[in-house]
């Protein structure tokens, strides 16, 4: 399961290269930190929410592959393994984070659902916020520095 | 401009595709033992208002095509790529007061089983405002 993104950088963030990765880092940091882990099934019978990982047993938040091409080649395994690979990020790398694998073979099923239990949309759900974390980032970016 | 016409504007193009297995709508109920079915969820919507209206409407519609297990992975691929294919990058449609842009190339996912399907999801991102 893979999303890409592009994103509108205001052209305060455009003007160097130290504030193109502060905001890169930023957004994706915060994407990735968003998603939150909800339990499967709660006992009224109710499933998790959209946009969360569901937590049937444990492996499925824990499967995150976190991958970074580009300045530098990272991989790192585990729910927390993302902070390794912001935290090399430049502006224009290329990172890749996905979940399933051998791990949690049903990945798939908690994202898209099946005929029992309605798909959460993890990644999608995050996606569609992505614009409004790199505005996010921007924002704060320009409260550091103090403009 | 609204929901439903967002709706309308997908099941028209989707009517126009040939070979289409039956499509469920969300809170729809489909015809029991049905396995053989397109299951579409409108996902991550974002709705910018202006008061009491709605002037544009971002998201994504994701389709998943099931079929019965047992039968190869073929047939389920071949009705999500033809489904792909009926809204490539920059497709426009127009309903009542309103008009939908596909904004990117739709995505079909690999394939994965369940108890008794074999499901492909296909993601068509949009975007829709007011007819002018």
């Amino acid at each position: 399961m893979t999303k890409s993104f592009t994103a509108q950088l205001d052209a305060w963030a455009l003007e160097t290269n130290a504030r193109l990765d502060a905001v890169t880092k930023q957004a994706t940091n915060d994407l990735i930190a968003g998603i939150e882990v909800a339990p499967g099934m709660v006992r009224s019978g109710s499933y998790a929410p959209r946009g969360t990982i569901p937590r049937m047993d444990g492996a499925l938040a824990a499967s995150l592959q976190s991958s970074l091409y580009g300045s530098t080649g990272v991989n790192s395994q585990g729910e927390d393994g993302y902070t390794l690979v912001v935290a090399s990020m430049q502006a224009g790398d290329t990172a890749l984070f996905s979940w399933g694998g051998a791990v949690a073979p049903y990945a798939m099923r908690a994202h898209y659902g099946d005929e029992k239990i309605p798909g959460t949309f993890w990644i999608d759900e995050a996606a569609a916020n992505w614009q409004g974390y790199v505005s996010a980032a921007v924002q704060r970016a320009k409260a550091q520095v103090g403009e | 401009m609204n929901t439903t016409e967002i709706r309308e504007v997908f099941e028209a193009q989707l009517e126009l595709s040939a070979g289409l297995p039956a499509l469920v709508w969300p809170n729809t109920n489909a015809p029991a033992g049905l396995k053989t079915k397109v299951e579409l969820t409108f996902v991550g919507s974002r709705r910018r208002m202006a008061g009491l209206n709605l002037r544009e409407h971002t998201g994504s519609l994701t389709a998943i095509v099931c079929f019965p297990l047992g039968q190869g992975e073929d047939p389920a691929v071949a009705v999500a790529e033809a489904l792909a294919d009926a809204f490539p990058a920059g497709f426009r449609g127009a309903v009542g007061g309103t008009q939908l842009e596909v904004t990117e190339t739709p995505t079909v996912q690999d394939g994965y089983p369940t108890d008794t399907n074999w499901r492909v999801p296909v993601t068509i991102h949009y975007r829709a405002t007011p007819r002018p």
